[in-house]
């Protein structure tokens, strides 16, 4: 009997998974929430009150700009300062806390334009007196506000009586602005 | 086992066998034929791995930019003339429809989704601060310069990390002109190898 020998031929082949080159890709999410945001810069850096004589009052004005952000519909804003530190009223000029003489003040009006891309700021309204106990009105801004990338602008404009009874000298009084969004 | 049949004027001889297959160093053999097994391996890259998404985030409230960081995980193969490159792109932009931070169509001039990279572990970290582009013609770089016959391994002449890996560090501008909400972009990572 002729014997057939079955042999298995096996051919054993790899051939590269890849075509030449190759480049894959992935994906990923990048995510932000943008709140509320507000801040403001004091671009006077001293604010020198001076009289025009005369026990006229002393005037001067601060400089302010603000960064504002509130939220759509249902935010709104508001600029304000305290006078954080006081005259050093024991040495006999002006004091904010305690007057030499009542009607003594510093007082203020205010000056703020509106936010730049969109809603809308009222400033204080009239004269307000200064306080070393409670944050005083600047402005206020409404829903959806937004100032310009590179701020808008505000201002306060000081008045402080000039009272003969104040002794002659330099003295100065430290006033903080603060603003805020929601 | 052979079993002789009588029949009439013949005697015929059936082999019943029984098969049994032996195994092959049982028996002395002969060479039947060869067989060349051929590889081509080519350059080839893979993004191992990244997170699914990135959140930027701030601290502070005086419009300083939000920030955020991923790691890109990647293994990579270049031939011999060969190099290699991760880029990246915004496959889909933020809803710049809805008021917030646009990266086609900045709401403001200067504002943009940045990034830098750092301790790329196979090839350069990109140069400088990249600005994030909608086109995918114009991705930029996150790993540049991945050199000839460059492998990612466990020591040489592979590099010694394994998977490579490479930071990617966002910056995006807050401008007070992005109205207050939640935003997301989708970002396109590709490597590339030759």
């Amino acid at each position: 009997m002729k014997r057939a020998l079955l042999v298995p031929l096996i051919a054993l082949l790899f051939t590269a998974s890849f075509a030449y080159g190759q480049a894959g890709t992935g994906t990923t999410t990048v995510s932000v929430t943008v709140a509320a945001e507000a801040a403001l810069t004091v671009t006077t850096g001293t604010t020198t009150l001076t009289t025009a004589g005369f026990f006229a009052n002393y005037t001067g004005t601060t400089n302010l700009t603000y960064y504002l952000r509130t939220t759509q519909g249902t935010g709104g804003g508001n600029l304000q300062l305290e006078v954080t530190t006081d005259f050093p009223c024991a040495s006999g000029g002006p004091c904010v806390g305690t007057p030499p003489t009542a009607g003594d003040t510093l007082s203020y009006t205010c000056t703020v334009a509106n936010p730049g891309n969109s809603g809308s700021a009222t400033a204080c309204s009239g004269s307000v007196n200064a306080s070393t106990t409670a944050l005083s009105n600047v402005g206020t801004f409404t829903a959806g506000s937004s100032s310009l990338k590179a701020g808008n602008a505000a201002s306060v404009t000081w008045a402080l009586t000039d009272d003969p009874k104040y002794k002659t000298g330099t003295y100065t009084a430290t006033v903080t602005f603060s603003i805020s969004a929601t | 086992m052979i079993v002789m049949h009588k029949f009439g004027t013949g005697i015929f001889a059936c082999g019943l066998s029984a098969l049994l297959i032996a195994p092959l160093n049982g028996r002395a053999q002969t060479t039947l034929g060869t067989q060349t097994l051929s590889l081509t391996l080519n350059a080839a890259g893979d993004l191992y791995g990244f997170p699914s998404s990135v959140t930027l985030s701030k601290v502070g409230t005086v419009f300083t930019s939000y920030t955020g960081s991923l790691t890109v995980e990647y293994k990579v193969r270049t031939s011999s003339t060969g190099s290699g490159s991760i880029t990246v792109y915004a496959s889909t932009d933020f809803p710049c429809a809805s008021g917030g931070p646009c990266i086609g169509t900045p709401p403001s001039a200067g504002d943009a989704l940045t990034y830098t990279c750092s301790g790329a572990t196979l090839g350069s970290n990109c140069s400088g601060t990249q600005t994030v582009t909608t086109s995918a013609a114009g991705a930029t770089s996150v790993v540049t310069a991945v050199p000839t016959l460059a492998c990612t391994g466990s020591g040489s002449p592979c590099s010694s990390a394994n998977p490579n890996t490479v930071a990617v560090n966002f910056t995006l501008t807050d401008d007070p002109k992005y109205k207050t909400g939640s935003y997301s972009a989708t970002l396109t990572f590709t490597i590339s190898a030759t």
